[in-house]
C-alpha cells in the first residue's frame, strides 16, 4: 500500500503554518520539556569534558590517596554513587606517617602529601581569610604543570617562607599579574611570593581542589607553623613507569593498610578510576534531572493530544470526505500521526534552537561549558517524534474509525 | 449486464421504540450505461440507498451485488478500495477539502491509490480540462463559484474512472444556468459508458435520465422508464402511474434534444471537440446536429 506520505507531511506543515498562534500554544510543553532535557544533559556533557581534560592534563596513571573510604560495592545504582560522593569529604584519617610511607614506596618516582592550613593572609591589598596548602618541591611534575612566571620552591632552599600562587589568586590578593617578590604575612610569618602557576584546567563538580584559587608553600613549613597539626588532604604519588602503575597502587594500599591497623579509613586510587567515580555519579544526577524535566515532555504530549482532538472533530467532516473518495482507514490514521508528529517536532525544533540560546547564556554567565553534541539532537528528535506518536496515536486511532456516513454529514 | 443488484435490501436504525426504517426491502437492478434519477420527498431513503449502493453503509437486510460479486461480507478497508476504484462521489454540499488547491483536490483520489506524483497531477490537469476548470487549477475551493467547485467536484469523481457515478443532489445548491452545465457533464460521463445514479427532487432533471426511480417511506413505489430529452411523465404529473416503454425513435429525438439544448460556449463541448479533433469530424458533427 502506497500512501502519500510526503503530500500528508506538506499538508500538516500547511496546517501549521496557516495557525501559527495555535501551534505554537500547543507545542509550547513540547518546547520547555525539549530545553530543559537538552540544557540539563549538555551542561552535564560538558562538566565531564572539563574533569576528563582535567584528568588528561595531570595524567591518568597519577595516584592519590584520600582519606575516608569509597563504598565500592559493584552495584552502580543512583543511591550508592550518592553515597559515593557524599564519602569523599570526611574528616582527614590522613597522617604525616602515610605521606612518608607512600615516598618510600618501591617504584615511586614523585610524590608530595598536601596539607591545609586555615588562616589569615595580609598582603599590600588587605587581608582575607584563605586555606594554604602545602606541598613538596615535586608537586609540579606531579600535575604535570608548569609556572607561567618564577620558579616553584625547592626543599634545599635556605628560606622556608616562601610560596606559589594561582592565576586567579594574583590578581584577586595583590592587585597585579605578575605579583613576583610581593610578600604577605600568613600566621605570623612573612612569606615572599616566588612564582605563578599555568592556568590549571578546572571542571565543575570536581572533587579536587580549587588548584587557580590556591597559594602553595612548602609542606614542612605548613608543618613547622601548625606544630604538625595540618590535616593532610591527600597524598599524590606518581610510579616511575606508567605501566606498574597499578601495582604500586596496590603496594601503596597494602602498606598504609597495615599502617593504619588493619583499618581501610583511606582510599587509593588513580585519576582515571576518580573520572569514573566522577562520572558515574555525574550520570546518575544527570539522568535523574532529565528525567523529571523529562515529565513537562509528557505535559506537552497531553497538550498535542487534546489538540489533535478538537483538530478531529472539527475535521470530522474532511474525514468524512476523503473516506468516500477511498481513503482507507489506516490512510487516514497515518495522516494523522504524521500531523502530530510534524506538529512535536515543529516543537522540538524550537526548542533545539531555544536550548543553543540557554546553553550559550548558560556558557557566558558561569563556569560551566555545556556542549551541544550530535547524540543530544538525536535524543531531543527521538523525544520528540516519539511524543508525537504516542500522544497522537489516540486521537488518530478515533480519527480512523469514525463512521464515513456521520462524518459526512457533520457540520 | 446489471451492475448493481439489490435484492430486498433494508436498513434499520436506532433500537426499540426510536427505530427508524430508511430502506424497507428495496429490491432493484440496474444495468451498465443506465442515466437512473431517483426521486421522492425528503426522508424517502433516497440518500440511504445511494450510501448502501457507495458501500458507505451497510445494509441491515438483504443482499447486495456489485458488479456481480456479493459486497456484503467484505471488510472495511477493501470496500473503501472498491469505493476508491468503482465509484465516484457527487454531493450536493460539493464537499471539496477547502485547505487543499482545486488540483491537489482532484488528484486525491489517485493518491490514496498509490498513483505517483507527476502522474497524479498529470491525470488530474487532464480531467479539468475536461471539465473546462484548467485554468483555475491552483484556486482554493473558496476563491470559486458554487457551479464551478460542482465541476471540480465531478472531475474529483471521475479522476479514478469509475464505473459508477453517485450523485446526491448535485443541483441542489446551484442556480439554474450552473444546474444547467452541471447535468450537460453528467450526461456527458453518461455517453462514456458510465453508469449514473442521480438523486434529484427537481423534476427537469430527469430530462437526462434513462429511468427514474420513485421512493417513498424507505420503498421503491415505482420504476419508470423515461426518454432522454423529455422530463418522465410521473415526474411532471406526481401521479404514480405506470407508463409504457417509449419507442427508440422517441428515445433518438430525446438525444437531439438535448443536443441542441447544449449552449455553444459550454466549456464541456468545447473540451469534447478538442480532444477528438480529428478536422472535418467535427463538421460532420455539427451538420448533424443541425438537422
Amino acid at each position: 500500500m502506497t500512501v502519500s506520505y510526503r503530500e500528508d507531511i506538506f499538508l500538516a506543515i500547511r496546517t501549521i503554518r496557516k495557525s501559527k498562534l495555535r501551534s505554537f500554544l500547543t507545542v509550547l510543553g513540547i518546547i520547555i520539556g525539549i530545553v530543559s532535557v537538552v540544557t540539563i544533559v549538555s551542561v552535564a556533557k560538558g562538566i565531564e569534558k572539563q574533569i576528563s581534560g582535567q584528568i588528561n592534563s595531570t595524567g591518568k596513571d597519577l595516584i592519590v590517596v584520600r582519606p575516608g573510604q569509597l563504598s565500592k560495592s559493584g552495584s552502580n545504582s543512583l543511591i550508592n554513587s550518592l553515597n559515593e560522593l557524599s564519602s569523599i569529604n570526611s574528616v582527614s584519617s590522613l597522617s604525616q606517617a602515610d605521606v612518608n610511607s607512600v615516598a618510600n614506596t618501591s617504584g615511586i618516582s614523585e610524590s608530595s602529601g598536601i596539607n591545609v592550613i586555615n588562616g589569615k593572609i595580609t598582603t599590600s591589598q588587605g587581608t582575607y581569610s584563605k586555606s594554604v596548602l602545602g606541598t613538596s618541591d615535586q608537586f609540579p611534575d606531579l600535575m604535570n604543570q608548569k609556572l607561567a612566571y618564577g620558579e616553584y620552591f625547592d626543599s634545599s632552599s635556605t628560606n622556608i617562607y616562601q610560596a606559589v600562587i594561582g592565576q586567579n589568586i594574583a590578581e584577586s590578593f595583590f592587585g597585579e599579574s605578575i605579583p613576583l617578590g610581593q610578600s604577605f604575612t600568613f600566621h605570623g610569618q612573612t612569606f615572599i611570593v616566588r612564582g605563578i602557576f599555568n592556568k590549571f584546567s578546572t571542571a565543575p563538580l570536581s572533587i579536587t581542589a580549587d588548584y587557580n584559587n590556591s597559594i602553595f608553600i612548602p609542606y614542612f613549613t605548613a608543618e613547622s607553623l601548625t606544630n604538625s597539626t595540618a590535616p593532610v588532604y591527600e597524598i599524590l604519588a606518581k610510579a616511575s613507569s606508567a605501566n606498574n602503575a597499578s601495582s604500586i597502587e596496590k603496594q601503596i594500599n597494602k602498606n598504609l593498610y597495615k599502617l593504619h591497623g588493619d583499618q581501610q579509613d583511606f582510599t587509593v586510587m588513580q585519576q582515571s578510576q576518580s573520572l569514573a567515580i566522577t562520572s558515574g555519579v555525574l550520570d546518575s544526577i544527570t539522568m535523574l534531572i532529565a528525567i523529571i524535566a523529562g515529565i513537562s515532555l509528557v505535559v506537552g504530549g497531553v497538550g498535542i493530544m487534546n489538540v489533535t482532538l478538537v483538530s478531529i472533530t472539527e475535521r470530522t467532516k474532511e474525514i468524512g470526505i476523503r473516506k468516500s473518495i477511498g481513503a482507507t482507514n489506516s490512510q487516514i490514521l497515518i495522516q494523522f500521526l504524521i500531523e502530530s508528529s510534524v506538529l512535536s517536532l515543529f516543537g522540538g525544533l524550537l526548542g533545539v534552537i531555544l536550548s543553543f540560546l540557554v546553553d550559550y547564556i548558560i556558557g557566558a554567565t558561569t563556569s560551566l561549558s555545556p556542549v551541544i553534541d550530535l547524540p543530544i539532537l538525536g535524543i531531543a528528535f527521538l523525544l520528540s517524534l516519539s511524543v508525537g506518536i504516542i500522544f497522537g496515536s489516540l486521537p488518530a486511532f478515533k480519527a480512523a474509525r469514525k463512521d464515513p456516513i456521520l462524518a459526512l454529514r457533520y457540520e | 449486464m446489471s451492475i448493481i443488484e439489490l435484492n430486498d435490501v433494508s436498513k434499520i436504525y436506532g433500537f426499540g421504540d426510536a427505530t427508524t426504517v430508511a430502506l424497507e426491502e428495496v429490491s432493484l437492478t440496474i444495468d451498465e450505461n443506465e442515466f437512473i434519477a431517483v426521486m421522492g420527498p425528503s426522508g424517502s431513503g433516497k440518500s440511504t440507498l445511494m450510501n448502501v449502493i457507495g458501500l458507505l453503509d451497510r445494509p441491515t437486510y438483504g443482499k447486495y451485488m456489485l458488479n456481480k460479486r456479493s459486497v456484503d461480507k467484505i471488510r472495511t478497508n477493501r470496500r473503501a478500495k472498491i469505493r476508491r476504484d468503482m465509484i465516484g462521489f457527487v454531493f450536493q454540499s460539493f464537499n471539496l477539502l477547502p485547505r487543499l488547491t482545486v488540483l491537489e483536490n482532484v488528484a486525491l483520489p489517485l493518491a490514496y491509490k498509490g498513483v505517483g506524483l507527476k502522474r497524479r497531477i498529470k491525470l488530474a490537469e487532464n480531467m479539468l480540462e475536461r471539465v473546462g476548470m484548467d485554468d483555475k487549477k491552483y484556486f482554493y475551493p473558496n476563491q470559486l463559484s458554487s457551479g464551478q467547485i460542482q465541476c471540480v467536484a465531478i472531475a474529483r469523481a471521475l479522476i479514478n474512472t469509475p464505473k459508477i457515478i453517485i450523485a446526491d443532489e448535485p443541483t441542489g445548491n446551484l442556480d439554474t444556468t450552473s444546474s444547467r452545465l452541471i447535468m450537460e457533464l453528467f450526461s456527458d460521463i453518461h455517453k462514456t459508458g458510465s453508469t449514473v445514479l442521480l438523486v434529484t427532487h427537481n423534476p427537469e432533471i430527469t430530462r437526462y435520465a434513462s429511468r427514474v426511480v420513485y421512493m417513498r417511506d424507505g420503498a421503491v413505489v415505482l420504476d419508470e422508464n423515461s426518454a432522454i430529452g423529455d422530463i418522465a411523465e410521473t415526474a411532471s404529473q406526481t401521479i404514480y402511474k405506470k407508463r409504457p416503454r417509449k419507442t427508440i425513435d422517441d428515445d433518438l429525438a430525446g438525444v437531439s434534444a438535448i443536443m441542441d439544448s447544449i449552449p455553444q460556449k459550454s466549456p464541456i463541448k468545447k473540451a469534447l471537440v478538442k480532444k477528438k479533433s480529428k478536422p472535418g469530424r467535427k463538421r460532420k458533427n455539427n451538420t448533424k446536429r443541425k438537422k
